[in-house]
C-alpha cells in the first residue's frame, strides 16, 4: 500500500495538493514540509497553500476523526505534520498580510491539573491553522487576563475535568465582563463534566464536547467574525 | 512531541486506503485462540480428587442407565457390569477408555481459511442453538421461522467472533418437525461456510445431517476432517437415552466431533450441593465420554455440561448465578486433569427483554467460562429467556463480547514491555502518551476498541439519535443482513443438496403422529 516512490516535485499542482491531503492524513511531517516548499517555489501565495493544501487536508482528517475512522494518536500525527507546514508559512503569512485563521489562548482553570483533553484541543486547533498559546494547568484569572493583554487572541479556551473546578470558568468570564472586554473575545469551554447548559450558565459562547467540535466551533466563530468585519 | 527514534512513518495512501484497510480489519476471524491467562481454580487438588473419586464411586456402585440396546450390547462386550439398562463401570476401565481420546483436534470446512484447533488450551465460540422464538429486527418476540434461521446464519457468517455456526440457532417452527432437520442443515451449509452443529436427535436425523455434510464437503474429506459437531445431551440424573446415543454413533462413525453434555438443573436433577452436583455431572460425562471411545477409539469429543441452578420459588432455571461460576471452575480443573477440551455456556440469560439483567447474566457467564479456561464457549450469541428466545440484537452485542473475551483470554503479552518502559522514560512526569511513537505503533492492538458498546459523550449520543444498545444492535444486524453475500458453492453441489432435501421430504412423512 505504501508508495515511497512518489517524487513530489514531479507532480502537477493539483496532484501535489491531492498528495499533500493524503500525506497529512498519513501524518507525514517531512513530506508536508517539502510539499509546502514546492508550492511556494511555484509561486503559490502562502495563504493559498495554507487553505487549499493544509487546512483542507486537516478538514478531511477532522471529519474521519469525528466518524471514528481515525484515532487520536493518528490525528496528533497529522496535526504535527500540519504544524510543520504552518511553521514555514507563518512568517510569510504575516509578511503578506494574509487573513489569519485566528489566535487562541487556552488553559485548564485554577485548581485543576488535568490537561490531556486541553492539549488535544490545542493540537487540533494548531492543526487547523490557529495560533495557540497554551497556558498549561491551574490558571488563576490573572493569568488569563495577562495572556489576553499580551497576545490579543480571538478565542479564549477554558478546560476542567473536576466538578469542583469547573465553576471557576464563571470567575474568569465575570472578570472579563467587569473589565468590559467580554464581548471582544469568543469564549469556548470544555471538559468531561461540562454540558451545554453549563456553558450557557457561566456565560461562555459555546461548550465544545470534544476536540473536533472545538475546531469546528472555533472556525465557525471566526467566519462570523470576519463577516461582521468585512 | 515526537521522540528522535520515531520509526519512519510511511505513506499508506491517505484517506481512501485507510478507510478500506479499516473495513478489511473487520473481516471474520477464524483462527485458533490460545489461552494466555491462568485459569481460576475453585478447589484444591485434594478436593478435586475427592470429587473425581466420588464420580468413580457413583459409576461403580450406583451405575448409570444407557437406555439403548446397541450401547448395552457394546458395554457387555467390553466387560462392564450390566444389569438391564444399568451399567456399572469400574474406574480403571473407564479412564482407560477416556485416555484413547485426542486432547486436541482441528475443525475446518469447505473454506480452507476456516481452520482452528479445539484443545485444553484454546478457546472457540459457537452461536446459540435451540430457541423456538426470536426477538426480531423490530424487537418483537414471536415464534421463529426458517427465514429467521437463515438470517441468524447470515449474521453468524458475517460477524467476526464466531467459529461455529449454531445449526438450529432458532427453530424453523414453520416447517414440519420431521422435515425440520433437513432445512436446518441446508441453511447451515448454504448461508455459512463454517463448521456447524448438525442435528443429533435420532438416528435418521443424524444420518441425514452427516449425508448433507458429505454432499457439500465430500465423504473422503469428512473421513479426514472434522467439519460438524453433534450435541449429545444427557438426562440427568444418570441417564443417556437412545435418541441421543444414536446421534452420537452416527457422528462418531463419520469422524465428526461430539459434545457430551449432562444437563444440570442444580437442586432439581442434582443434589442441592455444589461438589455433589459436580460429582454426579462428572460421572455422567465420564460415562458418555468412555462410551464414545468404545464406539470409535480416538473419536474427537468434548467434555460437555450445561449447568444452571433452579429457582426454588418457581422451578425455573437461573443464569449468571455464583454456583454456576464455581461449577465452571471445577469442571475446568477436571477436564484439564483428563486432558480433554470442555465446553461452557457463554452467554446465558433469563431476561425477557435485552435489558440490564440480560447484560449482567451474560457478562458473568462469559467471564465465568473464560476465567475457568473453557475451550468451547457455546451459545455465545443471542441467548435470552433461558434459551427460549434468540434475540437478534443481543446476538450482535454478544459477537462483540466474544472478541472482547478473546482478548481477555489471550492474557498479557510482554513482547513490547521493554519498548513501552522506554516510553515512560521519554514522557516523564506530567506529560501524555497520545502522540508518543510507542502509542502510535501500538494503540490499535494494545486496547480493545468496541463498536457496539457506546463511549460517546452524552451530547454526541443525543446527536446520533439517543439510541439504546438494543436499537443500535438491531440497526447493525439489519445492515449486516443487507450487505450479506452467500459464500460460494459449486452449483452442481447445491443442486445435489437441494435434491437430497426434496427426496427426503418425499420419503419422510411430515406427520409426527
Amino acid at each position: 500500500m505504501s508508495d515511497d516512490e512518489i517524487i513530489l516535485s514531479d507532480l502537477s499542482d493539483d496532484e501535489l495538493v491531492q498528495q499533500m491531503h493524503d500525506d497529512l492524513y498519513d501524518g507525514l511531517k517531512d513530506e508536508i514540509e517539502e510539499g509546502t516548499q514546492i508550492l511556494l517555489e511555484r509561486g503559490w501565495a502562502p495563504y493559498k497553500v495554507l487553505t487549499e493544501a493544509l487546512v483542507e487536508g486537516m478538514r478531511i482528517v477532522g471529519e474521519d476523526f469525528r466518524d471514528g475512522i481515525l484515532f487520536v494518536p493518528e490525528v496528533l500525527l497529522s496535526a504535527n505534520a500540519m504544524k510543520a507546514g504552518m511553521f514555514i508559512l507563518r512568517p510569510l503569512l504575516a509578511a503578506t498580510g494574509a487573513p489569519k485563521q485566528g489566535k487562541m489562548v487556552i488553559g485548564t482553570v485554577k485548581g485543576d491539573i488535568h490537561d490531556i483533553g486541553k492539549n488535544l484541543v490545542g493540537m487540533m486547533m494548531e492543526g487547523a491553522g490557529f495560533d495557540v498559546i497554551d497556558l498549561g494547568i491551574n490558571n488563576a484569572v490573572e493569568k488569563y487576563m495577562a495572556a489576553i493583554e499580551e497576545h490579543q487572541p480571538d478565542i479564549i479556551g477554558m478546560s476542567a475535568l473536576l466538578t469542583t473546578t469547573m465553576p471557576y470558568m464563571k470567575v474568569v468570564i465575570d472578570t472579563m465582563k467587569e473589565k468590559g472586554i467580554r464581548d471582544d473575545y469568543v469564549v469556548l469551554v470544555g471538559g468531561a463534566p461540562l454540558n451545554e447548559e453549563f456553558g450557557k450558565a457561566v456565560g461562555a459562547d459555546a461548550y465544545c464536547r470534544d476536540a473536533a467540535v472545538a475546531v469546528e466551533t472555533a472556525k465557525d466563530f471566526m467566519k462570523r467574525k470576519h463577516n461582521v468585519r468585512n | 512531541m515526537m521522540d528522535p527514534d520515531t520509526p519512519a512513518i510511511r505513506r499508506r495512501g491517505g484517506r481512501a486506503s485507510v478507510v478500506a484497510a479499516r473495513e478489511a480489519e473487520k473481516r471474520p476471524r477464524v483462527s485458533t485462540i490460545k489461552y494466555g491467562i491462568r485459569p481460576v481454580e475453585a478447589v484444591t487438588a485434594e478436593q478435586l480428587e475427592r470429587i473425581h473419586q466420588a464420580s468413580l464411586a457413583i459409576l461403580r456402585e450406583i451405575g448409570i442407565e444407557f437406555r439403548d440396546e446397541t450401547a448395552i450390547r457394546q458395554w457387555k462386550e467390553a466387560g462392564a457390569d450390566v444389569q438391564g439398562q444399568r451399567v456399572r463401570l469400574d474406574g480403571e476401565m473407564l479412564m482407560h477408555l477416556i485416555s484413547k481420546a485426542p486432547s486436541r483436534f482441528e475443525m475446518t470446512s469447505r473454506d480452507p481459511s476456516q481452520r482452528f484447533e479445539i484443545a485444553p488450551d484454546t478457546m472457540t465460540f459457537g452461536a446459540m442453538q435451540g430457541a423456538p422464538n426470536v426477538r426480531d429486527l423490530q424487537g418483537v418476540r414471536r415464534a421463529s421461522t426458517i427465514e429467521d434461521l437463515r438470517n441468524m446464519n447470515r449474521l453468524t457468517q458475517m460477524l467476526p467472533g464466531f467459529h461455529i455456526a449454531g445449526g438450529f440457532t432458532c427453530e424453523p417452527t414453520d416447517i414440519a418437525v420431521p422435515w425440520r432437520h433437513l432445512h436446518i442443515n441446508h441453511s447451515s451449509l448454504v448461508e455459512t461456510n463454517m463448521p456447524f452443529f448438525g442435528l443429533t436427535t435420532g438416528k435418521q436425523r443424524a444420518e441425514d445431517s452427516i449425508a448433507m455434510g458429505q454432499i457439500v464437503h465430500g465423504k473422503d474429506f469428512m473421513d479426514q476432517n472434522a467439519v460438524m459437531l453433534g450435541h449429545v445431551s444427557g438426562n440427568s440424573p444418570l441417564v443417556w437415552d437412545s435418541t441421543m446415543l444414536e446421534g452420537l454413533r452416527a457422528f462418531v462413525e463419520a469422524n465428526q466431533v461430539v459434545l457430551l453434555s449432562p444437563f444440570v438443573l442444580g437442586a432439581a436433577n442434582t443434589p442441592a450441593d455444589i461438589p455433589a452436583t459436580i460429582a454426579q455431572l462428572n460421572a455422567e460425562a465420564l460415562a458418555a465420554l468412555a462410551y464414545t471411545q468404545l464406539v470409535r477409539p480416538g473419536a474427537k469429543m468434548i467434555y460437555g455440561q450445561y449447568s444452571v441452578s433452579v429457582s426454588m420459588r418457581s422451578g425455573a432455571p437461573m443464569s449468571g448465578m455464583p454456583e454456576v461460576t464455581l461449577i465452571n471452575a471445577v469442571i475446568g480443573q477436571l477436564a484439564r486433569r483428563y486432558g480433554l477440551p470442555w465446553r461452557t455456556t457463554a452467554s446465558q440469560s433469563s431476561a425477557k427483554t435485552f435489558d440490564a439483567q440480560s447484560g449482567y447474566e451474560s457478562a458473568i457467564a462469559y467471564m465465568s467460562g473464560a476465567s475457568a479456561g473453557a475451550n468451547l464457549m457455546m451459545h455465545a450469541g443471542g441467548w435470552d429467556e433461558a434459551g427460549l428466545v434468540c434475540c437478534m440484537a443481543k446476538f450482535v452485542a454478544d459477537a462483540e463480547q466474544n472478541l472482547l473475551i478473546e482478548k481477555y483470554a489471550q492474557g498479557i503479552s510482554f513482547e513490547h514491555f521493554d519498548d513501552a518502559l522506554e516510553a515512560v522514560r521519554r514522557i516523564g512526569p506530567g506529560g501524555h502518551y497520545l502522540g508518543d511513537s510507542f502509542t502510535l505503533k501500538r494503540f490499535k492492538d494494545a486496547f480493545f476498541a468496541p463498536e457496539i458498546l457506546d463511549y460517546l459523550s452524552y451530547e454526541q449520543w443525543k446527536v446520533k439519535g439517543s439510541k439504546d444498545m438494543a436499537q443500535r444492535c438491531r440497526e447493525k444486524a439489519k445492515s449486516i443482513i443487507a450487505s450479506y453475500e452467500q459464500p460460494p458453492m459449486d452449483p452442481a453441489v447445491r443442486e445435489e443438496l437441494d435434491a437430497f432435501v426434496a427426496q427426503r421430504q418425499e420419503e419422510i412423512s411430515p406427520s409426527i403422529a
